[in-house]
C-alpha cells in the first residue's frame, strides 16, 4: 500500500511505489522525476559540508549512482527520502573519511547572501552566527542541515537517524532556544 | 500532536540562513542525462538477466554452450590476432591518470607549470586530453587552517574550475577528485570534456584550491597551459581479463568448516585486469561476495601474499584501483604495482582470511560519573546479545589526552573464535567517532574498541551503541597469474 507523509518530498512529487517500481523498470520519465525531486537538496546538503562546487558536484554525482545501485533492493516504507539522504551521508562521511577529516570540523555553510543575513540576525554578525553553529556537535548540526539544508521533515530525520519523532522535535526546539537567546533574534 | 514545536516565522528565518547555492544548470542536466540513460540500461541488463532465468538451462545445455562458445573464441583468436588484440586493448593507462580511451588525437602537457602566490603554490602535473574527457592533476601544499578558529567570509564566490580556451569559450569541470596522497601536499585531479582539437594553449581557472574552505587562501588562480601531442606510444594497454579466474576458498580440496562458511557468504577472489609497462605490471582484482546480510563495503582482507612459482614473497607496492566499488557493489578493489619482470611465474595471490562485517543493534548504559578519573578502569561484566552471537563487554578503560581530546576503551571478547571486532558509537556524541576491531588476523578472542570525544569525556550517562560485529572468516583465496597463459 502507497505511503507518503504529509509535507514529504515524496508528497510534493508524487513519488510511491507504482513510481519507484517504474523507475527500478528503467522508465525514463520515473527516473526523471526521482532526480528532479532530489538533485537541489541533495546537491545543497552536500554543499553545506564541504563548502565548495566541486566537492559538492563529486558527492552529489556519487549519491545518485549509488541511489540507482541500490534502488532495485529498496523496500517502500513510506520513507524515500530518508534512504535517499541516508546514502547522501554515507558518501558525506566516506569522503571526510577519506580526506582523514575529523566530523568535528566540517563548518555548517551560512547562505551566501549577506543581506538576507543581515536582516535575519539583527544586530549579530555571519561570524558570530558561524562560531555558534561550530561549537555545536556535529549531530546536532546534522538535524539542523537535515531540517533547513535538505528540507526533510521531522518523520523522515528521525527515520534517517532512527530516533522517534518527538525526540528529534525536542532536540530541534532545544537548539531553536539556544539560538533565539544567543542571536537575540526578535519577535522569535 | 507533539508538545515540541517550533514557530512558523523562526523556521522560515532558519531556511533562508541556510540557503545554499544551488547547483549549477549545466550540471544538473547532465546528471540528468546520466541518472536516467543509466538507469535506463541497468533495467534493461537484469531484464535480460531475467528472461535467461526464466529459461531452465540443463547442464548439459550449459556444457554445451560453454563449449560452442569457446571454439568460436579460440577460431577467431587463432585466426585474428589483430581481432583479439583489438578487442582487448581499447583503454590506455596513463601513469597518475588511470585509464583512458585510446585515441588518435590525445594530447598532454608540454610540461609542468607552477604558480607561486603569497603562502600558496600550485603546480599542474599532468594534463591529458582525450577524444571523449579531459584530465588535469595538479598539486598544492595546504597552508594550515585552524579550524577551532575559522569562520568562513560572510560572502564568497562558487568554487566552479573551468578551461578557458584561446577563443574565450570555457569548458565546465565534470567532477573532481583527491588523489592518494604521497605525503608532498593536496593532489587534486579535474575532469573536464574533451577539448577541441588544434587547441595547444589555454587557462586553467580555480576559484579556490581542492580542500581549502573560503577565505583561507589565495583565491582566483588562472594558470596557463601549453599543449602538445602525446608522444608514440603514450600509456600503455589495459588488458581486461573478462570474469577473471575466480576463486572459491581451497584449503587443499579439505572441505574445513572455514572453507564451509566462506562458500556460505559467496566470497571469491579475481584478478580484473593488468597493464604490462616497461618496468613491471599494475594488477588490479577484488574481493566479491554475495550475501546481501554484510555491512556495505563489509569484508576487508586480513592478509594478502603475492607468492612466485618457488613460493617466495613478491615485493609490491600499494596503487589506487581504477574501479572503485560503490554502494551495494559488494566487492573491494585492490591495485598493486610489481616492479620487474624476472619472476618464477605463475604468480599466486593468497588471501588468508577476511573480515566480514555484519550490522547489529545493541545498546547498553554507561554513566562515566561527575568527574571520571584518567586511566581508571571501571568492570562492566554485560552480556550483549548481537547477532547469532553474544559479546561479553568485560570492562572500560577512562582515558584523557592533555590536548582535551578523550576516549572509552571497552574491553570486550565473545565465545565464538569468529568474532574479532565490534564496532561501538555513542550517538549522542559522534564528535570523535567510534571504532572496533583490528584489520588483521587477531590472537585470540578478545580485543578492544574506542569511543572517541573530541571535546573531552561526557559528563552524564551514555547510550552505547553496538552498530556491527566482525567476524574473522579464513580462506585461503587464491588464484594464479600469468601473463603469458592470461594475456
Amino acid at each position: 500500500m502507497t505511503k507518503t507523509h504529509p509535507g514529504s518530498t515524496e508528497e510534493q512529487f508524487g513519488i510511491d511505489d507504482s513510481l519507484i517500481e517504474q523507475a527500478v523498470g528503467g522508465d525514463k520519465a520515473a527516473l526523471g522525476r526521482i532526480y528532479d525531486a532530489y538533485v537541489n537538496p541533495i546537491y545543497r546538503y552536500h554543499y553545506s559540508r564541504v563548502g565548495n562546487t566541486p566537492d559538492a558536484e563529486d558527492l552529489t554525482s556519487q549519491t545518485f549512482m549509488a541511489v540507482l545501485e541500490s534502488l532495485p533492493r529498496y523496500k517502500f516504507h513510506g520513507y524515500f527520502s530518508a534512504w535517499v539522504f541516508r546514502i547522501a551521508r554515507n558518501k558525506a562521511m566516506d569522503f571526510f573519511r577519506a580526506q582523514k577529516r575529523n566530523l568535528g570540523e566540517i563548518p555548517l555553510q551560512l547562505a551566501h547572501h549577506d543581506d538576507v543575513l543581515e536582516k535575519i540576525i539583527q544586530g549579530q554578525t555571519c561570524e558570530e552566527l558561524s562560531a555558534l553553529l561550530q561549537s555545536l556537535k556535529e549531530e546536532e548540526r546534522e538535524v539542523i542541515r537535515l531540517r533547513y539544508v535538505a528540507q526533510l521533515t521531522y518523520v523522515e530525520i528521525a527515520s534517517l537517524l532512527g530516533r522517534k519523532e518527538d525526540a528529534v522535535r525536542k532536540s530541534l526546539t532545544r537548539l531553536l532556544e539556544k539560538f533565539s537567546c544567543q542571536l537575540e533574534v526578535q519577535d522569535v | 500532536m507533539s508538545e515540541f514545536s517550533v514557530r512558523p516565522e523562526f523556521d522560515e528565518m532558519m531556511k533562508a540562513i541556510f540557503d545554499m547555492p544551488g547547483p549549477e544548470e549545466t550540471f544538473v542536466s547532465s546528471l540528468r542525462e546520466q541518472f536516467v540513460t543509466t538507469g535506463a540500461a541497468n533495467a534493461q541488463k537484469s531484464s535480460y538477466t531475467g528472461r535467461k532465468q526464466a529459461y531452465r538451462i540443463t547442464p548439459r545445455m550449459a556444457w554445451g554452450l560453454v563449449l560452442g562458445l569457446t571454439l568460436i573464441v579460440v577460431v577467431l583468436a587463432s585466426t585474428s590476432p589483430t581481432a583479439a588484440t583489438a578487442m582487448k586493448r581499447l583503454l590506455k593507462y596513463i601513469p597518475g591518470i588511470g585509464s583512458i580511451e585510446q585515441s588518435t588525437s590525445l594530447r598532454m602537457l608540454a610540461e609542468p607549470v607552477r604558480v607561486q602566490r603569497e603562502n600558496a603554490a600550485v603546480t599542474v602535473e599532468q594534463l591529458v586530453a582525450g577524444s571523449e574527457r579531459t584530465v588535469v592533476v595538479y598539486r598544492h601544499i595546504e597552508p594550515a587552517v585552524d579550524y577551532e578558529q575559522y569562520i568562513p567570509p560572510s560572502e564568497y564566490k562558487a568554487d566552479r574550475p573551468e578551461l578557458i580556451l584561446p577563443d574565450g569559450s570555457k569548458l565546465d569541470v565534470r567532477f573532481g577528485r583527491h588523489m592518494p596522497s604521497d605525503g608532498k601536499g593536496i593532489l587534486y585531479a579535474l575532469e573536464f570534456g574533451p577539448i577541441p582539437s588544434g587547441v595547444t594553449e589555454l587557462t586553467l581557472s580555480l576559484t579556490r584550491l581542492a580542500g581549502l574552505p573560503p577565505g583561507a587562501g589565495p583565491e582566483d588562480w588562472a594558470i596557463p597551459l601549453k599543449l602538445k601531442p602525446a608522444p608514440e606510444g603514450t600509456g600503455y594497454p589495459v588488458i581486461e581479463l573478462p570474469e577473471a579466474i575466480p576463486t572459491q576458498p581451497s584449503p587443499a580440496g579439505e572441505k574445513t568448516e572455514s572453507s564451509v562458511i566462506a562458500a556460505e557468504y559467496g566470497i571469491s577472489l579475481a584478478i580484473d585486469k593488468y597493464v604490462e609497462s616497461p618496468d613491471g605490471y599494475i594488477l588490479e582484482g577484488s574481493l566479491r561476495w554475495k550475501d546481501a546480510s554484510i555491512s556495505e563495503f563489509g569484508v576487508t582482507p586480513l592478509k594478502i601474499l603475492l607468492l612466485d612459482a618457488d613460493g617466495n614473497e613478491v615485493p609490491r607496492e600499494d596503487t589506487l584501483p581504477d574501479t572503485m566499488p560503490t554502494l551495494g557493489s559488494k566487492q573491494y578493489n585492490w591495485a598493486y604495482k610489481l616492479t620487474g619482470k624476472d619472476f618464477a611465474w605463475p604468480l599466486t595471490f593468497l588471501v588468508e582470511a577476511v573480515e566480514v562485517r555484519f550490522p547489529v543493534n545493541a545498546k547498553f548504559k554507561f554513566d562515566p560519573g561527575p568527574n571520571p578519573q584518567a586511566d581508571r578502569i571501571v568492570d562492566l561484566n554485560l552480556d550483549l546479545p548481537a547477532g547469532d552471537v553474544v559479546v561479553y563487554v568485560d570492562s572500560v578503560k577512562i582515558l584523557e589526552h592533555s590536548d582535551g581530546t578523550a576516549a572509552l576503551e571497552f574491553a570486550i571478547r565473545s565465545d565464538d573464535p569468529r568474532v574479532i571486532g565490534a564496532s561501538l558509537i555513542d550517538l549522542e556524541d559522534m564528535s570523535g567517532g567510534g571504532g572496533g576491531g583490528v584489520p588483521r588476523i587477531p590472537e585470540g578472542n578478545a580485543f578492544t574498541s574506542t569511543i572517541y570525544y573530541e571535546n573531552g569525556l561526557p559528563s552524564s550517562p551514555i547510550t552505547v551503541s553496538l552498530t556491527d560485529i566482525a567476524l574473522l572468516v579464513k580462506g585461503p583465496w587464491q588464484v594464479t597469474w600469468d601473463p603469458a597463459v592470461n594475456p
